[in-house]
């Protein structure tokens, strides 16, 4: 009887253990998560000619700040921050905050500043959902800030936790990607260099989890596709995918819209002709597509729009000049009222591309229509000029095909102002057969003068990028450099497999200069170094042709298109 | 967390060998009591054997008493009075092996989430 007793007593408790805690009181850990130590200098942390950039180590500050909102639709709000001194150089483990508020989103930003106060590594993550109900064990990956690294779950097994695509070391042309709200990167399609097809491939890289999650295939395969995020009021949002070539010289008209949280494409009836290298671009939730082309350049610009509940689709405007193998800008203005209302009114600086799309037989757009900008209804050809009066980048007369455009918002001053930064591309050399195509030397920084006018600033580059893509990476507030990460690929123009040592990344200075010839403020953009000699992965031998890139809220750019992924390091939250 | 572990492990140490110990003490003493009424009993029959008649009674055996007819009897009165199912082997044995995998289940789960507490940011320079 007593045995009998005693067993119950113990399976009672048991069981209270496993129904009634299983141990989940509402932990969260953060894991801090390094680049790959290349030189192996962080295990040797006393040779003052070593740089200390992938490590953290002692007389290091981590600082964590931590915003929150309730509803998914807000705006996140500073909650907290915490600074750590760092103490030892194998590691640390510190409490950063004592409660965290049960239903609320989160979002997690970390810098590492060394001891001279330099900022060298960041990195954040985004939309954790937090339940007290449950632990959370995520990872943060610290990229080198205004810098890329490859991305690793573990330093110390870089061969095996390198987060990969579904390339190989060949690489890859024309894949698409682009980041969700909650800071996870979907990237489908692409033409394959190493298998020579058409990928129907889809991925969505968890950056909490540092893992790679394969989604639902693509409806059909696609290549220079487009892919663009639609807000459409949940945790992900959804994407627009669609367009592109099916297969080398096989267009296509059909759209779709993907659900992450369901894993679903669901066809979606644009309207658009089938049509191939269009360009779209997300501007206050809404999707705008804008040009393509088909047997023609197509000057259609679509706007998708999901605020309403329902995904719906309108005629923006209509370009005065149809084209493909363009570049795309967000100029928008933004203005928020006394009561923290924002306002948007959409604006896209279009810039050159081609009326055809027969790669290496392009025909460039020139003259009066090079450049356009695009607002509600109507597109207004820009007149384009450098700070003479002149085309000293003769943009006019040899056209400038798949450049990368970027805006970017310097509010240095108390005016804020919107500048263009484009790089990258070719132009035509010469007419008929005599005609011959370089890769673009110039960088060039347009800004509005006046009405329906643009002025550039140009300033010359080693890294020559014929298809490159860019996009802005977060900087400091006020601050008068702004940054933007390039993706360039090769400068050969061929789109065929090249070799490792060809691909380039790196990171562009965007700042106002006072120009002493001219006696005017002016704006420049150089190539900031990298720690990567050479500006690519030292031990990798896979290569980017002309991959996409993909910001996250964060202002952190993810560099995509080969077998691996790679991040770019932001300076601050946007 | 380890805690609720180790209270468990001591719950389940104390239940699978002191009550084992304090239960053979029972049986051996209900075995001895067994054998000492067993030994008492020809005492007692022996002592019934006599019967007090009164004048004029007659005493007479119902039956043969060499065809052991009432042994059959009380072999069947033994048998409904078995040992309860609590005590069955089986029974036993299956509570325990429950419980032992319930336990077990209960520790991988109270040990496996003990890590982290609290709201914590760590790194590893070799990681």
């Amino acid at each position: 009887m007593k045995r009998l007793f005693f067993l119950s007593l113990a399976f009672i408790l048991a069981f209270m253990l496993i129904s009634c805690d299983s141990g989940n009181t509402g932990d969260f850990k953060i894991t801090l998560k390094l680049p790959i130590d290349y030189e192996s200098v962080c295990n040797d942390l006393d040779d003052p000619n070593s740089d200390y950039t992938y490590c953290i180590n002692e007389s290091d500050q981590v600082m964590l700040s931590i915003y929150s909102k309730s509803n998914i639709a807000d705006d996140y709000v500073y909650a907290d921050r915490k600074l750590i001194k760092v103490t030892d150089n194998k590691g640390g483990k510190e409490e950063f905050i004592r409660s965290l508020k049960k239903g609320a989103y989160y979002r997690f930003f970390v810098e590492v500043t060394n001891s001279n106060e330099k900022l060298k590594l960041t990195g954040g993550i985004d939309g954790v959902y937090y339940d007290d109900k449950n632990n959370y064990d995520v990872d943060i990956f610290l990229a080198p800030v205004g810098d890329f690294a490859r991305v690793v779950a573990d330093r110390g097994d870089a061969g095996k936790t390198s987060l990969k695509s579904y390339f190989g070391e060949g690489g890859s042309k024309g894949a698409a990607a682009v980041a969700l709200k909650d800071g996870s990167i979907y990237m489908a399609g692409g033409f394959d260099l190493e298998e020579e097809e058409v990928s129907k491939k889809a991925v969505v890289f968890d950056m909490q989890s540092i893992s790679k999650n394969e989604v639902k295939d693509l409806p059909v395969t696609l290549y220079d596709h487009i892919a663009a995020l639609l807000d459409d009021g949940t945790e992900t949002g959804k994407i627009v995918v669609g367009l592109g070539m099916t297969e080398e010289d096989q267009l296509n008209a059909s759209v779709w819209i993907y659900d992450p949280k369901n894993n679903k494409y669901d066809l979606f009836a644009l309207g658009a002709p089938e049509m191939t290298k269009a360009k779209a671009i997300t501007i206050d939730g809404d999707v705008y597509i804008v040009g393509g082309c088909s047997n023609k350049g197509e000057a259609g610009v679509y706007r998708i729009s999901a605020k309403t509940g329902s995904v719906v689709s309108e005629t923006f405007a209509t370009l005065k000049q149809g084209r493909c193998n363009h570049a795309i800008a967000d100029v928008s203005i933004v203005n928020v009222d006394e009561n923290g209302v924002k306002t948007v009114t959409p604006r896209i600086l279009v810039i050159g591309g081609s009326t055809d799309a027969k790669e290496g037989k392009e025909t460039p757009v020139l003259g009066e229509n090079f450049a356009e900008l695009v607002t509600q209804g109507v597109s207004t050809p820009m007149a384009v000029a450098d700070r003479n009066g002149g085309d000293d980048a003769e943009l006019k007369t040899k056209g400038l095909i798949s450049p990368a455009a970027v805006g970017v918002l310097m509010d240095d001053k108390e005016e804020t102002e919107t500048v263009v930064a484009v790089l990258g591309g070719y132009l035509r050399n010469g007419e008929g057969d005599a005609e011959t195509w370089v890769s673009n030397p110039s960088l060039l920084v347009f800004s509005e003068k006046g009405e329906n006018t643009l002025v550039y600033d140009k300033n010359g580059t080693a890294n020559e990028c014929a298809r490159p893509s860019a996009a802005l990476l977060g900087s400091e507030e006020k601050n008068v450099i702004k940054y933007v990460a390039v993706n360039c690929g090769t400068q050969e123009i061929d789109r065929i497999k090249r070799n490792a040592t060809d691909q380039v990344v790196f990171v562009l200075q965007v700042k106002r200069v006072k120009d002493s010839d001219l006696g005017i403020e002016v704006f420049s953009s150089s190539v900031k170094d990298s720690l990567m000699e050479g500006n690519n992965d030292p031990e990798s031998d896979a290569i980017i042709l002309d991959g996409p890139v993909a910001v996250d809220a964060l202002g952190q750019v993810f560099m995509l298109g080969g077998q691996y992924v790679y991040q770019v390091g932001s300076y601050a939250v946007p | 967390m380890k805690f609720f572990s180790k209270l468990l492990v001591m719950v389940l140490i104390v239940s699978l060998v002191s009550p084992a110990y304090s239960q053979e003490a029972e049986d051996e003493q209900e075995v001895q009591e067994a054998q000492e009424a067993q030994e008492a009993q020809p005492a007692a029959q022996e002592q019934q054997s006599g019967v007090n008649l009164k004048v004029g009674d007659n005493f007479y055996f119902e039956g043969n008493v060499n065809d052991n007819a009432n042994d059959d009897k009380e072999e069947s009165m033994a048998e409904t009075q078995s040992t309860p199912i609590y005590k069955q082997t089986w029974f036993i044995a299956t509570v325990a092996i429950v419980v032992i995998a319930g336990a077990a289940v209960g520790v991988y789960y109270g040990t496996r989430t003990s890590e982290p507490n609290g709201k914590t940011v760590e790194w590893d320079n070799a990681k």
